[in-house]
């Protein structure tokens, strides 16, 4: 209890199940018998660990909320890279184009090989 | 009085079983175990959080048996342990479902960090098979004849025809401002030269172009030097040997600078280059060839500047617009001369460009208009 108490940033999570708790203790203290007094503090140590769990999924949560958010920037970063590998395409193509155009310039004109020059494979681009 | 008794004897035994039999009072604990139970967080504790919930209904059940013996304090505080563990169930409930949300967010997040690594492995691969493309595509590109080669070889001729024309008036004009700066004996012989060549030019007689450029760079060398003498000269020649030798003091030439200023001042909208500052008149003849109000206003107005101005000598550039006005021109400049020389400015010489030095392709819808002019330069004698 102490260490739940010694934590301010989740005593709003924690707050209640705490005084719950030592308001129990407090009852045992004043319990006419043993057993009744064995039974209170079962009850605080039960709320104690509510505390406890109340913490732990307050931090579950914050963990989540992150996660989400992380998701939510993945998911910016996807549609912007789905763009660009569709502009990547079309690059593709139109050089493909570019490239069938020139070649059959090369072709046509007089005096050159239909087959132009081999240019040195940029890196990468093997496969 | 025999039956009196006995019915007080009745009445007290029917309130001591009354009194005997009456259950113990329900604790308030239990009754709020009972409301937690069927709130819909606990409810949802069934699913998410089962032991729990079934070890609070457990303890619910046991203060319910402990109150029907007649236990109030004993069911009192397992009702207090109920409602704590009913409190527990629905806070595991919570940390169950946020633990669920976390399990699913991370899945979703390395799924699509996954996609996302997918997708700009493709992108770098099609990045890097475009670039392989247009490699290919530009040496495909350089393989092809250029389209300058794609002219006649007429064409071309006389495209460096044109060419060396325009050099050959640009070496002139510099060789002009050289002399008029005081470079007779450089001048003149490149001048000659220039004659010669515009004769080669006039017969059609080959390619002259080098000999232009040539001759432009030695035109723009004598100018230089002219203006390197004068500065030598200022400097090394005492105010008193100068005046002993007849000759007056020669002034400070203000720099080129300061008299762009004061035409544009004046609104004359000059330009500067490498031969000094220039203006350009436009419309300043009559049909007939004299010049008109306008003509003779922008003149007098220049002449008061070169009177004021006497180290800039005055180089006047007659520029047609078609080959119709082009034959004119020399007549033309020399009645700007004489109105220059009325007005009393003393180192003129003038040239008639012609066609050579258009400012817009003849083409153009305009270029009659821009491109005949008269050109008023002031040799700069520095730079």
């Amino acid at each position: 209890m102490e260490t739940l108490e010694a934590d301010r940033g989740a005593q709003a999570v924690t707050g209640a199940a705490l005084d719950q708790a030592r308001a129990l203790l407090a009852r045992a203290a004043g319990a006419p018998d043993a057993a009744l007094a064995q039974a209170f503090q079962a009850a605080a140590l039960q709320w104690a660990e509510v505390a406890r769990d109340l913490r732990r999924a307050r931090d579950a949560e914050l963990a989540a909320d992150g996660l989400e958010r992380d998701v939510s920037s993945v998911q910016t970063e996807l549609v912007r890279s789905r763009a660009a590998v569709e502009q990547a395409m079309a690059r593709v193509g139109r050089s493909r184009q570019t490239l069938t155009e020139l070649e059959a310039k090369a072709a046509a004109a007089p005096g050159l090989s239909a087959q132009p020059p081999r240019a040195p494979q940029p890196e990468g681009s093997q496969r | 009085m025999k039956r009196a008794r006995r019915a007080w004897g009745w009445l007290g035994l029917a309130l001591t079983c009354t009194l005997g039999c009456a259950s113990a009072p329900r604790p308030a604990a239990l009754a709020l175990a009972e409301a937690a139970r069927s709130s819909p967080a606990v409810v949802d504790a069934q699913t998410w959080a089962p032991q729990a919930y079934a070890r609070a209904r457990e303890l619910e059940v046991n203060a319910e048996r402990a109150l029907e013996r007649g236990d109030s304090a004993v069911a009192e505080a397992l009702a207090e342990q109920a409602n704590a563990a009913y409190e527990h169930a629905r806070a595991l409930t919570r940390l169950a479902r946020a633990e669920h949300r976390r399990l699913e967010a991370e899945a979703e997040l390395a799924e699509q960090r996954r996609v996302l690594a997918d997708l700009q492995a493709q992108h770098q691969r099609l990045s890097a098979e475009a670039a392989g493309l247009e490699l290919r595509a530009d040496v495909a590109r350089g393989a092809l004849p250029s389209p300058a080669a794609d002219t006649t070889p007429a064409e071309r001729a006389l495209a460096r025809r044109k060419a060396s024309e325009a050099l050959a008036t640009q070496a002139r004009l510099l060789c002009m401002a050289a002399r008029l700066l005081g470079a007779d004996e450089a001048a003149a012989t490149t001048l000659g030269r220039l004659d010669q060549l515009e004769q080669e030019l006039g017969a059609n007689r080959g390619d002259v172009f080098a000999t232009a450029t040539r001759l432009r760079s030695e035109c723009l060398g004598a100018l230089s030097a002219a203006r390197q003498r004068r500065a030598t000269y200022r400097t090394e020649t005492s105010p008193g040997a100068l005046r002993a030798a007849g000759h007056a003091e020669p002034r400070e030439a203000p720099p080129a600078d300061l008299l762009l200023a004061e035409l544009s001042l004046a609104g004359a909208e000059p330009s500067r280059d490498e031969r000094g500052v220039s203006v350009a008149l436009r419309g300043v003849f009559e049909v007939d060839g004299s010049l008109n109000e306008a003509g003779r206003m922008g003149l007098r107005q220049m002449a008061q500047v070169a009177k004021a101005h006497p180290e800039f000598p005055l180089l006047v550039v007659g520029h047609s617009g078609t080959a119709q006005s082009a034959a004119k021109l020399g007549r033309l400049l020399e009645v700007v001369k004489n109105e220059l020389s009325e007005l009393g400015v003393a180192a003129v010489d003038a040239h008639a460009a012609g066609e050579r030095q258009p400012l817009l392709p003849p083409q153009s819808s305009v270029a009659k208009e821009r491109n005949e002019r008269l050109e008023l330069i002031f040799v700069a004698p520095a730079l």
